[in-house]
């Protein structure tokens, strides 16, 4: 008894001295380290497991860039003040529960100061709604289904396109090129479902047929029944709404089955570089999601240059833009609302932006904007064609891709044949450069189709009659009687159906 | 998956037809397996006390050793997206187009598979194996070195299985996780034909393949997975030993 009491009496003044310090460091050092004290950023990304593929160029890769940049500078600059970057992430093994809870731990527990979004949309739906339960401005860059914006959460930014507003973009470029029959091939997820669901009336409202559809699930290792049944339908454009792997795969088999659409869509995929390095040539003229190119100022210049030579790779022109965007927007509002994360999240719901992208607002929390962008590979470049204001090439030209390269300039010769010369020029110059590009292309083609191809961009009536003689010349090839210019056929639906009955 | 990253960076790095490293996957993967054997399953074996925990053990660990490959294969190689172009130009047959990168695959994949039936029904080792699987204790006493040949066989397993990386790295993207889909499939292939029955897999192999691709061509590409369970529960109910057990 005595022993205790002793033990407790000769241990309270060291206690007590104990938490005098304690005391003296919070109330007089505390206020002094927290000025020079880094800014916590924290975040769980996929490190390993399937999504590491997407989450590590595409989204990490840009978190450790923006932080060496800040850090090289001085800091990130809080109201003024300069404060280094100290990034708190972890790897949660493409799993969303690993991620969810990783997250609860940086808000909850190490209450770090912001916090950078997972990758993936289902990461975001599970992540995003925490996020904003405590408080935390979420800027989501790879993922802001629709449903999630309807939850009209305060703290949660729609940090990129909205299907809506990407498939926009897609349908309108459709209509620009007068496409008017189209086949759509889609994943089965939220993904492709949503957007092939907002697509099909849009595309009704333009006057444009859907002429095949047809869904598919990840994984899928052949489509060639898919899009053989889509070539019997001789559509203007071929649609992907699909994933790296899937839009590959299209690729790659409609070459194989020489189906060669005029225009060919496949959504993720082409904005990789490596894109270019699998296809080589046949790549030109593919179009995809893309958010940005270097062509478009010095800022993207200066990005891809310091990515380049952090990496030691290409980035890829479309979730970089939208995450260096994102980084662009909260080092901004960090930078006049300080800390606070309310002051930040009105600071992000009322100002605009000037960032990778253009310029940035957001309205009821997401970008407010009418479309989204799409880009095309030309002359071994993926260029934002879509939309016009901010498109850095106005040009559409797509080569044949596959195993035809005579092809269009065999349509070309038939369609000059006895055509008003005044109307063919242009049509055979657009194909000859189409031509060229295919070959390999240098800044000079590059220079003459633009001034070869703005004049009939700009008159909409003359396409329309160019169109309509172009489609006189197809048809011509089609029942040609020499046997090489007879495009090859697959048995169609009609008539394995027509062989089983 | 190995097997396809072997092939894939060796191509890289000297620009050689792929096929020429075929063999050298196999032999890479031939001598892992060898020593995955010596460190891991001869253990295993040695301190399981029948077949089917042995069996439960192997399949556990097996699932660790997936992980473990894939996450090395992720720091190795970097988590880009890889592959290469082979022989990507279209034959016509009458009306029907093919790849010849997807015919050369299927020709050597019909001459492996055909090479291990003839192997393991012709020759002395191919019966000393069989022996083996059937009656481990008897064959010991016949004077089969079981020591030898169990990890010989594992050896050979994986030697396959290297193949058959470096021919569909011919074919599709390579990606650390690319092996998973075929689990699945593979298991679905063994039921089908009969388990031990090597010749009733081949052609559980084929029917499946079938199968998928004529319900995908009448029905939907969303329905494949269900088709294929279907003719797995249909086979189970119908044919519970597989449809050419003996």
């Amino acid at each position: 008894m005595f022993t205790l009491a002793g033990r407790l009496f000769s241990l309270s003044p060291k206690l007590a001295l104990g938490s005098g310090v304690a005391l003296f460091l919070t109330l007089v050092l505390a206020p002094l380290r927290a000025d020079d004290a880094p800014v916590r950023i924290g975040y769980s990304m996929a490190r390993t497991g399937p999504n590491a593929v997407a989450a590590q160029g595409g989204v990490e890769a840009n978190y450790t860039l923006w932080s060496e940049q800040m850090n090289a500078a001085g800091g990130l600059a809080v109201k003024g003040q300069k404060r280094k970057v100290e990034l708190v992430g972890y790897d949660d093994a493409s799993d969303v529960e690993t991620s969810v809870r990783t997250y609860e731990k940086l808000m909850a527990d190490d209450k770090v100061d912001l916090i950078l979004p997972p990758w993936g949309s289902n990461f975001a739906f599970a992540v995003g709604p925490l996020a904003n339960k405590y408080g935390y401005p979420f800027l989501s860059t790879t993922g802001s289904p629709k449903k999630l914006l309807d939850m009209h959460m305060p703290y949660f930014f729609g940090a990129s396109w909205t299907s809506e507003q990407s498939t926009r973009a897609l349908v309108d470029l459709m209509a620009a090129q007068h496409v008017k029959t189209v086949a759509i091939g889609y994943m089965d997820d939220l993904f492709g479902l949503e957007r092939f669901n907002l697509m099909v009336p849009m595309l009704k409202e333009k006057g444009i047929t859907v002429v095949g559809e047809k869904s598919f699930p990840a994984n899928t290792k052949d489509l060639s029944v898919v899009l053989k049944d889509f070539k019997a339908k001789e559509p203007d454009a071929l649609v992907g709404l699909t994933y790296p792997a899937e839009s590959f795969l299209m690729t790659t088999q409609t070459k194989e089955i020489g189906f060669n659409p005029k225009f060919f869509y496949v959504a993720i995929g082409p904005a990789f570089p490596f894109f270019k390095q699998r296809f080589g040539d046949a790549a030109e003229g593919m179009v995809g999601f893309g958010t940005w190119t270097p062509s478009e100022g010095a800022m993207q210049q200066n990005y891809r240059d310091a990515y380049m030579k952090r990496f030691n790779k290409e980035p890829d022109r479309d979730t970089t833009g939208f995450v260096w965007s994102s980084l662009q927007e909260l080092q901004g509002a960090v930078e006049n609302a300080g800390l606070d994360r309310a002051a930040i999240r009105d600071y992000l719901a009322s100002h605009e932006f000037t960032t990778m992208l253009g310029k940035v607002t957001y309205k009821d929390g997401m970008m407010a904007r009418a479309s989204g962008t799409v880009s095309q590979w030309q002359n071994g470049s993926y260029e934002l064609i879509w939309p016009p204001e901010n498109a850095t090439k106005l040009r559409f030209t797509r080569s044949p891709i596959g195993n035809s390269p005579s092809r269009s300039v065999e349509r070309g010769t038939a369609y000059n044949k006895g055509r008003d010369p005044a109307v063919a020029a242009p049509r055979s110059a657009f194909l000859r450069i189409s031509q060229q590009g295919k070959i390999g292309g240098h800044g000079g083609s590059i220079r003459f189709s633009l001034a070869v191809c703005r004049p009939h961009c700009q008159r909409p009536a003359d396409r329309r009659a160019l169109r309509h003689h172009c489609d006189g010349a197809q048809s011509a090839i089609r029942h040609a009687p020499h046997p090489e210019h007879r495009p090859r056929r697959v048995p169609d639906a009609r008539r394995l159906h027509h062989l089983h009955a | 998956m190995l097997g396809a990253f072997i092939t894939y960076t060796l191509k890289v790095a000297t620009g050689a037809s792929p096929l020429w490293f075929v063999p050298v996957s196999a032999a890479a993967m031939f001598v892992f397996g060898i020593f995955l054997h010596a460190t891991i399953f001869r253990r295993l074996s040695a301190i399981s006390p029948n077949l089917d925990v042995m069996e439960e053990k192997s399949l556990i660990v097996g699932f660790g050793l997936l992980f473990i490959l894939q996450n090395a294969a992720v720091l190795i190689w970097g988590a880009d997206l890889h592959g290469y172009d082979f022989m990507t130009e279209s034959l016509h047959f009458g009306g029907v187009v093919f790849t010849a990168n997807r015919l050369l695959v299927l020709v050597l994949s019909v001459l492996f598979s055909g090479a291990l039936i003839c192997g393991l029904r012709f020759t002395l080792l191919g019966r000393a194996i069989r022996g083996m699987v059937q009656a481990p204790l008897g064959a010991m006493l016949v004077g089969i070195n079981t020591n030898t040949l169990h990890p010989l066989c594992f050896g050979l397993g994986l030697a396959l299985a290297g193949v058959s990386g470096s021919l569909l790295s011919m074919i599709y993207l390579i990606s650390p996780d690319m092996g998973t889909p075929y689990l699945i499939t593979a298991l679905i292939v063994i039921t089908l034909g009969g388990l031990g029955s090597l010749t009733g897999s081949m052609i559980g192999g084929v029917l499946l393949g079938l199968v998928e691709t004529f319900g995908v061509y009448f029905t939907d590409p969303s329905l494949k997975i269900l088709l294929s369970y279907a003719a797995f529960i249909l086979v189970l109910l119908f044919r519970p030993r597989g449809l050419f057990a003996r």
